[in-house]
């Protein structure tokens, strides 16, 4: 069990609907038994997503808010992040198929670290950052804390967890701009690359798959009651 | 070793019982896995918990974790201190890190809770896998 995933392949969706997905995928794993499960998605029109802890009304979201970016909340931690230039995957899996992610910070380290494969496939060198910083800036790009992906001490992607009972799942963005790429290269050509990055790294299969029809329903409902509501998003 | 005089859920939260009231928080053993605390989220008075439903959540380092609540009730009282201090979940979890106090709705849910010794047993397993 655990060794054969289900891919939920790339695509491009709005601030709301990408948020909804993930929560829906994460909710219905244990009521369904559902397979672990990666996702690849960017969003469309570029948003920002913030921490489920952080506050709606900081300065430095406002910026963006005057300029009618679109922000969500998400249900997993960490800091905010602008969706533009980047891909950002989900993973969910039961505690059970993977028991080191128990550990917060071993899961992640696991998880960057296919991610740097990935990348390395395309022919971009990442690592793991040493820095000991505490994540104390409102975006969650601005500095890289310990064992973040970093390519020469910048921060190229970052990641945040939310759990429940056996249910483990992780967020994450990885920055894909101009200055980051080291050739002009298809947002799917790099996820074929990170998924072959997963599936050496934690030893498992990725098949192509798709939505359940339970998940595609709670996610209709999520986005439409949750996520497009200032009652959540502004709720700090 | 954990408190004989508390149950406990395999989520890792506690219960003191006393009378028709219990007191809720975290062990020693989750806060040892959320690597520095820095948000809690707990009800507000007055509102209901489930038996193994979320009552609160709580923020470490990048991860936000659901707190399950051990028995269904109404929350008579919070602790206040954590809004500002969440680091006394970490310092004192049996003591000043307790979270919600309430109001116990049918005190035989008490029987399906494990005790200080089936508790330690199951962090034991926890540990070894």
């Amino acid at each position: 069990m655990g060794k054969e995933w289900r891919l939920i392949n790339f695509q491009a969706s709005d601030a709301y609907t990408n948020m909804a997905i993930d929560e829906a995928i994460f909710l219905m794993r244990e009521k369904l038994s559902l397979p672990p499960t990666l996702r690849f998605y960017s969003w469309q029109p570029p948003a920002i997503s913030i921490g489920y802890f952080q506050k709606a009304n900081d300065s430095l979201l406002n910026k963006y808010k005057i300029k009618k970016i679109i922000f969500v909340r998400r249900f997993t931690g960490g800091g905010a992040i602008l969706h533009k230039d980047e891909i950002t995957y989900s993973l969910t899996c039961s505690l059970d198929h993977f028991p080191l992610f128990k550990d917060v910070i071993k899961a992640q380290r696991i998880i960057h670290r296919a991610i740097i494969l990935g990348l390395k496939n395309i022919g971009l060198n990442a690592k793991l950052s040493e820095k000991e910083n505490k994540p104390d800036d409102y975006f969650c790009f601005a500095k890289p804390t310990s064992f973040d992906v970093v390519k020469e001490e910048k921060k190229i992607a970052g990641s945040a967890q939310r759990r429940k009972n056996k249910s483990f799942f992780q967020h994450g963005s990885i920055l894909l701009n101009n200055e980051v790429l080291p050739r002009n290269i298809d947002k799917k050509e790099i996820v074929k690359n990170l998924i072959i990055g997963f599936e050496r790294e934690l030893k498992i299969r990725i098949l192509p798959g798709e939505l359940t029809k339970e998940e595609i329903e709670l996610s209709r409902k999520l986005k439409e009651e949750k996520y497009a509501r200032d009652e959540w998003n502004y709720k700090k | 070793m954990y408190p004989e005089d508390l149950k406990y859920t395999k989520t890792h939260e506690w219960i003191k019982v006393k009378e028709n009231r219990g007191i809720i928080g975290i062990t020693d053993f989750a806060v040892r896995r959320l690597t520095d605390l820095v948000y809690v989220e707990l009800p507000s008075k007055g509102e209901k918990v489930t038996k193994g439903s979320s009552f609160g959540t709580i923020e470490s380092v990048k991860a936000v974790f659901d707190l399950n609540s051990p028995v269904s009730g109404e929350v008579i009282k919070i602790n206040e201190k954590l809004t500002n201090k969440p680091e006394l979940i970490t310092e004192d979890p049996y003591g000043e890190g307790w979270m919600i106090e309430v109001k116990l709705q049918d005190i035989a849910e008490l029987n399906t809770l494990m005790d200080a010794k089936e508790y330690e047993k199951l962090t034991k397993e926890e540990e070894e896998k």
